[in-house]
């Protein structure tokens, strides 16, 4: 039976793979608390996200502007004109789209960010804004994935921060490296898109040596 | 304050069009400067 300061390691916690003592998971709990809301949006994302990879390779055959003929209007000239392929992504203060214009070789495709128009920030520096831009729709998608899967670390990191920062201060003579760790494996499974797919650790922690 | 999403926050951060700063633990922080120059500017 594992023991850490004196304490049985035998409470289970979503994807991750040690046991972590009854402290720990007091530490744990009280950390994920505290960020659930953000999880949970980290969560819709990552599944999100992984719809659209998914979604990828379908897409390369039918790239036709949607049916509801949406088009962005970046200036007065017929050639800013970009048309609505799909919404990858809709929040509620927020869509990213994928747009294309111009015909044949001459196609070019984008990803906008379009904010809500009440914003301050769209006030302020124009909607919608150019995320990505490029000839080959596959790329750009491919292109698009990478980068959000980026900022979904980012954000990953800075709740994993969050949490530390937290427990620093809630449970200051403890060593909390293994609830961070814990922590951080959590808003990861979230990212992956795998939601919070319960890895069971394994029952038997013996070593076997063979001679 | 800036009437974005979330997400849109550290997606400014990633394209560098906002400049956080690291606290202690790395945790990401936004100076009120930043915010308000973002919303100055052209």
């Amino acid at each position: 039976m594992l023991k850490r300061n004196g304490e049985i390691c035998e409470a289970v916690v979503p994807n991750f793979p040690g046991r972590l003592t009854a402290t720990e998971k007091r530490a744990y709990s009280a950390g994920i608390a505290a960020i659930e809301g953000q999880l949970r949006d980290l969560e819709q994302a990552g599944r999100a996200l992984a719809e659209v990879e998914r979604q990828i390779p379908n897409w390369r055959a039918g790239l036709e502007p949607n049916g509801d003929g949406s088009v962005l209007d970046l200036s007065s000239k017929a050639e800013d004109q970009w048309h609505v392929v799909k919404t990858l992504v809709k929040t509620n203060r927020s869509e990213l789209l994928f747009c294309s214009r111009g015909a044949g070789d001459g196609r070019e495709f984008a990803v906008f960010e379009k904010f809500d128009p009440t914003s301050a920030y769209a006030q302020a520096q124009g909607n919608p804004e150019l995320i990505l831009t490029s000839n080959k729709a596959s790329l750009l998608l491919q292109d698009y994935v990478e980068s959000e899967r980026r900022m979904l670390n980012l954000v990953k990191q800075d709740l994993t921060a969050t949490v530390e920062e937290l427990l620093s201060e809630r449970f200051p003579n403890e060593n909390n490296t293994r609830v961070i760790n814990a922590v951080s494996a959590r808003c990861g499974s979230c990212i992956a898109g795998t939601g919070q797919t319960q890895q069971a650790p394994k029952a038997d922690r013996g070593v076997k040596i063979r001679v | 304050m800036l009437g974005i999403n979330y997400f849109s926050v550290y997606r400014l951060i990633q394209r560098g069009k906002l400049k956080p700063c690291r606290a202690l633990r790395g945790k990401l922080l936004v100076p009120r400067t930043e915010l308000l120059r973002l919303l100055k500017s052209e």
